[in-house]
């Protein structure tokens, strides 16, 4: 809401400089988002000025010659402006003086003829949209050389705050003057508006269908009014707040929304059709072409103002255009309501409009005010537009009583960790407009009565905050006690624990954002009914809640080799999402995922290289490392990867390990293979350790070179010697791969290196052989082929 | 004797010529056998004093001693030198080693990683397990923000669900009543975790985004306590001499409510939001608020990423480009 300086000085006495008021404001917790001086570069650089003399400029024939009388000289000046004449009071911008569209007027020679500044329109003063000419004074009222900035309202400051959604109340200069007023000490000089009522005009009738939609509606007639333009104070302090100007009646509503918070709507009495207002929900079908120009469709939600054939209004929304104030209207009907901020959000929710009305009625308007305002729209128009006012027809049911509350000195103090006098807490009560009796006698019990245009206090701890919000946050010290009966802790998991192993692995750690679109997520389901999906998504590429972080990974491998960042090596660390019906939340499972693609850089030492599967294979090492567990992969049919497989943890799966598809990788615009895994975290262990017994003595290592057909997978060997496992062998690794000559085609040889070692004593070679042989003899067993043992005839 | 003497010159003057010729090691261990193995021409010559009359026996074992040692030690200078001469060519220690891949902490982490440590330092136990689509109880509801309310408008929310039961989490603060709901006070607790909001990408908000957030609840909690909470939190984070400010705000689910700006590099930043928790939460889990009071604050976790490290673009934290990440 944009607001006044010299208006808000108008209603409230306050010492404050405007930039002080910016910091008062801050600290009732009024947010300013915007300060200025309007007369910023005009103050000294306009003037009052009278045309003493006007020519034709020679060299042009629209534009005119005049000389300027400007208080202390006379200047000389072109202009443009239609109208002008000998004797007229104009407003003359002098060369330096910068408007508010940013233009800086300079002494210029206009076709021949020195200019020395302007005279200025309402347009160029950022007082109006547009002008047909310059401002034209009142006669009599100005002398050349005065200051005209105060007459424009521009000798001001001018606010942008921003008012939470609680304080509906600070919706109007009213309300925001007495939240001053508790800040400031100083009195209210809120404007008196008295109407002599006539009451032969006669009230109009109105019937409230749904009195918790429309608690009350006031309802007042004014006949044979005169609509014009409103006087220049009237439209210059409304354009000055962002609001456009219309005709007399319509900117008085909107003066008093502005002034008391409470937003009014006047009609067109005549375009009325039959003799009652009737407050009703919409009937399915029925639609409102509104005062913005656009038609609405309505539906049995939305609360309407409707005469007897029609809807007339959005209640509390907007108007209809067909019953506007136009300048042919002669009788007005002044609507002062009041809407429940339900009904009134509903409605703004479906029908995505928002106006300075609804946004008051969401917030809770005082439904005390509706007959106030009315009063002073009524009060005004009879000012400014003339005509008859009628009484008013306050239509309402039961309303809202006062809240009192009991606020207790020792749950202040608790609650603030501070000792507030209780004579300062009546003050700044009172000082609120808040009525304040001691209940207890001491001021340790209080019984305020809040007034209702505070709706959003209605227990203790609210007045509480009044009165710390008063007297300043600041004010209140700071305690730091220590902790306590209560330990810090962070009981971390395999989430956290994974985070080691990856960087030790040399893995950089990637953070993405959890949507993705649903062709992205297609590859990664069995079935589409597994994924989670936002019915009002940013937009549809964000529109699924991934079942997968390998998407994510794609998209930032796709990036990172398109901007020729060439080795991708990237893990994150996440949530997938999976569906489970609209009657249970989804299911989120904390997942490891690790892509690697593209080329390990070369250097003097070592050739560049494509980096491959087995890159990403030491990520399951470094896990396996750092958690001290045995992971397996055994083959698997993965819909996204060829091949594939599964990663397995004592006996369960937890994970899928494999390179992407060419057709997944074609639709993430990929062109180099992709070696990804996804492990789910909430399976393992957390890393453990306990010391054992470092062996004192070496080991004694044997090779067994096997024999196998191609497709054979090293696992199978690994699973084989695992089963038969000798009591000492320590460790086996594989050493060398080999296929070619001399083995046979088809076939490969896998040479594993065993390491056979005793805890406390050096084993003698024959222990060793003994194991050795029992061990091929298992392999034997179970149908593999040793070289150089019996691989006669395979040879 | 002569014979001996003639043949000790000889072996000597064909020994210094070849030794001068010998580069590498192998060659000089052949050279080494030539002349000292146990038929090499030094081993050899010994086999002849046998001949030499007894009064010449000792000049001609002094002769050949002199030879032995002579060749011995022009080996082992030889070998110093063509070690030497080895390290020198074999190693230019100015090269750089081989290429190495060196893992990154996202800067996201390291924030967090800060942020969980000031926070254990304080008492709070830090809780990073929880779900991330909520019901509209835990999320709005039992925070005391009714349907229909204004401040919905707050959180720009996502829904997965039509009727709108279900959504993604617009904060941590569902956290709050889950733990509240599990556990008696009091109870100090820190929540970072991963929030959700109808935003599209730009140069200062995400559509997903971190948040972290704080509760304390027990006898006599205070203002004054959540402001000395806050002013150490925020000296540890941004330095000793930190100022913060707190000025009245409005949150439903506290009273009072307030909003906190730090003094940093010459502005004040908002940055966080906090109040005494609203005793109408407190009712919501059962626990009765003339018994207990409590503290809550919670913040943007990206934005505190952003002013620490002087990160312009929010997007910068999550597109994965490589070059950034290595930057951390």
């Amino acid at each position: 809401m944009k607001v006044l300086y010299n208006w808000l000085k108008e209603i409230v006495d306050f010492d404050y400089t405007p930039d002080e008021l910016v910091g008062v404001m801050e600290s009732l917790g009024i947010e300013v988002e915007d300060f200025k001086y309007l007369a910023d570069g005009l103050k000294g650089k306009v003037r009052v000025a009278r045309i003493v003399k006007l020519s034709d400029h020679p060299n042009s024939d629209h534009l005119k010659i005049a000389v300027l009388n400007v208080g202390d000289g006379e200047v000389t000046v072109v202009s443009g402006a239609p109208g002008l004449y000998e004797g007229a009071t104009v407003i003359w911008g002098a060369p330096g003086a910068m408007l508010p569209n940013g233009m800086k007027l300079e002494k210029r020679v206009i076709r021949g003829v020195e200019s020395n500044g302007m005279p200025l329109s309402e347009e160029e003063l950022g007082l109006a949209d547009r002008s047909e000419t310059v401002i034209f004074l009142p006669d009599g009222k100005f002398e050349p050389g005065d200051d005209p900035l105060p007459y424009l309202g521009l000798d001001d400051y001018l606010y942008d705050i921003h008012i939470t959604p609680n304080r509906g109340d600070l919706l109007g200069m009213i309300g925001l003057a007495y939240d001053i007023k508790a800040k400031s000490g100083g009195e209210m000089h809120i404007p008196e508006f008295h109407v002599d009522e006539e009451p032969e005009i006669g009230t109009y009738r109105v019937d409230i269908e749904n009195l918790k939609a429309c608690p009350r509606y006031v309802a007042r007639i004014v006949r044979d009014v005169k609509v014009q333009a409103s006087p220049d104070w009237l439209r210059y302090r409304l354009a000055l707040i962002g609001q456009r100007p219309i005709n007399n009646i319509v900117d008085v509503t909107n003066y008093v929304l502005f002034l008391t918070g409470h937003p009014i709507h006047a009609f067109d009495l005549d375009r009325l059709e039959g003799d009652r207002i009737v407050v009703r929900f919409a009937r399915k079908g029925e639609k409102l072409l509104c005062l913005d120009g656009v038609e609405r469709e309505l539906d049995p939600q939305i609360l309407v103002i409707a005469d007897e054939r029609k809807p007339v209004a959005i209640a509390g929304v907007i108007g209809g255009e067909e019953t506007g104030v136009t300048e042919e209207t002669r009788n007005i009907l002044i609507e002062s309501a009041m809407f429940d901020q339900a009904t009134i959000r509903r409605a703004v929710t479906a029908l995505k409009v928002t106006t300075e009305s609804s946004y008051r009625f969401e917030r809770k308007a005082d439904v005390n005010a509706a007959p106030l305002a009315s009063l002073y729209a009524a009060s005004m128009v009879k000012e400014l537009a003339g005509g008859r006012v009628g009484p008013a027809n306050d239509v309402h049911g039961e309303l809202l009583k006062p809240v009192t509350i009991t606020l207790r000195q020792s749950y202040l103090d608790r609650l603030l960790g501070h000792h507030i006098e209780p004579k300062t807490v009546v003050s700044i009560l009172e000082g609120l407009g808040f009525q304040v009796e001691n209940e207890s006698g001491d001021g340790k019990k209080l019984s305020v009565t809040v007034p209702s245009r505070r709706r959003d206090i209605s227990i203790e701890a609210d007045l509480v905050e009044e009165v710390a919000r008063i007297y300043g946050y600041d004010n209140i010290p700071s305690r730091l006690e220590s902790p306590g009966s209560l330990v810090g802790k962070w009981e971390r998991s395999p989430f956290e624990a994974v985070l080691d192993a990856m960087l030790m692995a040399g893995f950089i750690e990637s953070k993405t954002i959890e949507f993705i679109s649903p062709e992205d997520a297609k590859y990664f389901v069995e079935s589409e009914d597994d994924l989670v999906r936002i019915i009002n998504p940013v937009n549809d590429l964000y529109s699924i809640v991934r079942p997968s972080l390998i998407p994510s990974l794609l998209q930032a491998t796709s990036i990172n080799l398109r901007r020729g960042n060439r080795e991708v090596r990237l893990f994150e660390r996440g949530k997938k999402f999976k569906w489970r019906g609209p009657n249970e939340l989804p299911e989120e499972t904390e997942v490891l995922s690790v892509v690697v693609a593209g080329t390990k850089e070369g250097s003097w030492i070592e050739k560049e290289r494509q980096l491959d599967f087995y890159d990403l294979k030491v990520a399951l090492q470094a896990i396996e490392e750092h958690f001290r567990i045995r992971l397996e992969t055994e083959p698997h049919d993965i819909k996204f990867m060829y091949p594939g497989g599964v990663v397995v943890y004592n006996g369960k799966q937890i994970g899928i390990i494999g390179e992407i598809k060419k057709d997944v990788l074609k639709h993430f615009d990929i062109k180099v293979p992709v070696f990804a895994l996804e492990i789910e975290l909430t399976e393992l262990p957390m890393p453990m350790r306990k010391y054992t017994q470092i062996p004192k003595f070496p080991p004694v290592k044997r090779d067994i070179s096997i024999l196998v057909d191609r497709d054979v997978h090293y696992g199978e060997i690994e699973k084989a010697i695992e089963e038969l496992r000798p009591e000492y062998l320590s460790d086996f690794r594989v050493v060398d791969l080999y296929e070619g000559k001399p083995l046979p085609k088809g076939k490969k040889s896998i040479t594993i290196s065993l390491s056979f070692q005793h805890p406390e004593k050096t084993l003698r070679d024959t222990e060793v052989d003994a194991m050795f042989d029992r061990l091929v003899r298992g392999l034997i067993d179970r149908g593999f082929i040793i070289r150089g043992i019996n691989d006669e005839g395979v040879k | 004797m002569e014979e001996l003497r003639g043949k000790v010159e000889q072996i000597r003057k064909e020994f210094n010529q070849i030794i001068a010729e010998v580069s590498d090691l192998d060659a000089l261990e052949r050279l080494r056998i030539r002349y000292l193995g146990r038929k090499g021409e030094v081993t050899e010559l010994f086999k002849l004093l046998k001949s030499v009359p007894a009064e010449e026996k000792r000049e001609a074992g002094r002769l050949l001693n002199e030879l032995k040692n002579e060749v011995r030690e022009a080996i082992a200078a030889r070998r110093q030198e063509i070690e030497a001469s080895f390290e020198r060519e074999a190693y230019d220690i100015t090269l750089p080693g081989r290429p190495i891949s060196t893992g990154h902490k996202h800067p996201l982490t390291q924030v967090f990683e800060e942020l969980n440590e000031i926070a254990i330092g304080l008492g709070f136990e830090v809780i990073t397990k929880s779900p991330e689509i909520e019901t509209d109880y835990y999320n709005f509801e039992a925070l005391n923000i009714p349907a229909h309310h204004p401040a919905r408008d707050m959180w720009s929310t996502l829904f997965v669900t039509d009727d709108h039961r279900m959504l993604l989490r617009t904060h941590t603060s569902p956290v709050q009543i889950r733990t509240m709901e599990k556990r008696q006070p009091p109870l100090r607790i820190f929540v970072p975790g991963r929030v959700y909001r109808l935003d599209p990408f730009d140069q200062t908000h995400a559509p997903a985004f971190y948040q972290a957030e704080g509760l304390y609840v027990d006898r006599n909690v205070s203002f004054a306590d959540l402001k000395g909470t806050l002013e150490l939190f925020a000296k540890e984070l941004f330095g000793p001499k930190t100022k913060l400010k707190f000025v009245p705000s409005f949150f439903p689910f506290t009273e009072p409510s307030a909003e906190v700006s730090v003094y940093y590099n010459g502005e004040w930043l908002e940055i966080l939001g906090c109040g005494m928790v609203h005793p109408r939460v407190f009712e919501a889990v059962g626990y009765d608020p003339e018994e207990w009071s409590g503290f809550a604050f919670g913040f943007g976790v990206d934005r505190m990423a952003m002013i620490k490290f002087g990160i312009k673009d929010i997007r910068l934290l999550y597109e994965s480009d490589i070059r950034f990440l290595k930057e951390f």
